[in-house]
């Protein structure tokens, strides 16, 4: 069940971001496989997918970018980024605030954001989904370096250089 | 295509086989015949797999296995838990499998995947595993706490063939690398007979599971036939299993100084062997596996590091 929520929040996400408008009558279909998870596994499929759409050369607004924050309550009031599992996962009877948010970072537009625990104020909800953001942008230089290398490489292999190691472009 | 062809050939599992038109069988057998198959090998040549080992930070051990065509690739993940033995067994460990197959993208795919998956994975419970690695090794109090490794494996592409020597290999290289932590078992004290036990999270003090470089593999032999004369051969291609009359899974201990001991023998497809044909097939494993013995080479992993 939790898959299928997951599911139909990525697509949400993507389809904010891909141009859809040029694909009239066609299905652009997205397969995601969990190897290992150890918490934000919505987070890493969002990033995973939109470099995926990327690298399939479909037009894209922007590289969507997604990460979880959250907030440490108790004594210590402080805003956590990009939780693992034993973070997010509910203790004590109360769900775990735990903020997935995806942007479009170069815009700094929200996407997606969802949150199922209680917050003390807005003011909490202010910092957290800054946080949020700033995980995001943080996420962005990552998968803007990795797709920048990627196409110097494959654009040296059109001009001749760099060698295929077993289906690998190296 | 010639649909009568290959239900001549026709077995409970016709559906995995790829199919392959009169024109093209004759083709295969005869380059079998010849000892020059499709690809240039002779009958007793494996190809060459690359494997990528310790991959997953999460598992005590991973593998991943592929052709350079990427046409085989599976991924092996090695997780161990602590559990209550069984009353049977209370001084042995637990050696569980699973098979997961990549979802295809075809609507029609849906059934084949359950029956293959369950297929794979009941053939190397009952084949491989109960010679993987010496259960009691597993133990660590008896009646209280044993090791119990969960082997997932991932199949990504089968195009191959030899789906199960793929498997196998991924295994074995996963197992090779498994590290599990060193645990200390203090004894009950007072009341209670339930001993504790205290983990090291000391990734030094972590070992290897003991006797593992010894872990088995499958080799599957085809048996082609040309007219009435049995044809062998080793790892197979798609097509190749596809004009195969039966196949034969060996399960090999190729411990490194022995000679390569068979643990055990499984026939699968629906052709009937003659026993003397068996012999032969064994014989001929044997040959196979000690001349050209099967390379996996772990060197990907720092390529892709550098890389990536």
């Amino acid at each position: 069940r939790r898959l299928i929520e997951i599911s139909h929040l990525l697509k949400r996400a993507l389809e904010a971001t891909i141009l859809l408008q040029l694909y009239p009558k066609s299905r652009i279909q997205v397969q995601v496989v969990v190897l290992a998870d150890d918490g934000g596994r919505l987070c890493a499929a969002i990033n995973a997918a939109s470099v995926a759409l990327v690298d399939a050369g479909i037009p894209v607004k922007d590289i969507l970018c997604a990460c979880s924050a959250g907030y440490a309550g108790g004594g210590t009031d402080t805003t956590l980024v990009d939780l693992n599992r034993q973070e997010e996962s509910s203790h004590a009877g109360q769900n775990a605030v735990c903020l997935p948010c995806a942007m479009l970072p170069q815009r700094g537009t929200l996407v997606l954001s969802q949150c199922e625990a209680r917050l003390p104020d807005f003011v909490t909800m202010d910092r957290v989904l800054e946080a949020a953001m700033d995980g995001c942008r943080a996420v962005f230089d990552i998968l803007q370096a990795a797709i920048r290398e990627r196409a110097s490489v494959l654009l040296g292999m059109r001009d001749g250089h760099g060698t295929v190691v077993n289906s690998f472009a190296v | 295509k010639n649909p009568s062809c290959v239900s001549k050939m026709s077995s409970s599992n016709n559906n995995n086989k790829v199919a392959v038109s009169t024109s093209e069988q004759q083709y295969i057998l005869q380059g079998c015949q010849d000892g020059c198959r499709s690809d240039g090998r002779s009958r007793e040549e494996f190809r060459h797999y690359y494997s990528i080992v310790g991959d997953f930070d999460l598992s005590y051990g991973s593998a991943r296995v592929f052709l350079s065509t990427g046409e085989s690739h599976v991924l092996v993940s090695v997780k161990a838990e602590l559990v209550v033995p069984a009353t049977s067994a209370p001084e042995e460990g637990v050696v569980d499998v699973h098979v997961d197959f990549m979802h295809p993208q075809t609507k029609g795919g849906n059934n084949n995947n359950s029956n293959n998956s369950n297929e794979l994975e009941s053939t190397l419970l009952n084949l491989l595993v109960p010679h993987l690695v010496d259960k009691k090794e597993l133990c660590i109090a008896p009646d209280h706490y044993v090791w119990k490794l969960n082997i997932d494996i991932f199949v990504i592409m089968s195009g191959g063939g030899s789906l199960l020597d793929v498997c196998s290999q991924g295994i074995h290289a996963a197992l090779k690398q498994t590290l599990l932590p060193n645990i200390s078992v203090v004894p009950a004290e007072g009341g209670g007979d339930r001993p504790t036990i205290q983990v090291d999270s000391d990734i030094q003090a972590a070992k290897k599971i003991p006797g593992v470089e010894n872990a088995p593999v499958v080799v599957t032999v085809s048996l082609l036939r040309m007219g009435k004369i049995p044809i062998l051969i080793v790892d197979a291609t798609a097509e190749e299993e596809a004009c195969a009359f039966a196949q034969i899974h060996v399960v090999l201990d190729r411990s490194r100084d022995a000679e390569p001991t068979i643990c055990a023998l499984h026939k699968a497809g629906g052709g009937a062997v003659p026993f003397a044909l068996l012999q032969q097939v064994t014989s001929f494993c044997l040959e196979a596996s000690g001349s050209s013995r099967i390379v996996v080479s772990e060197s990907m992993h720092h390529l892709l590091q550098d890389n990536f």
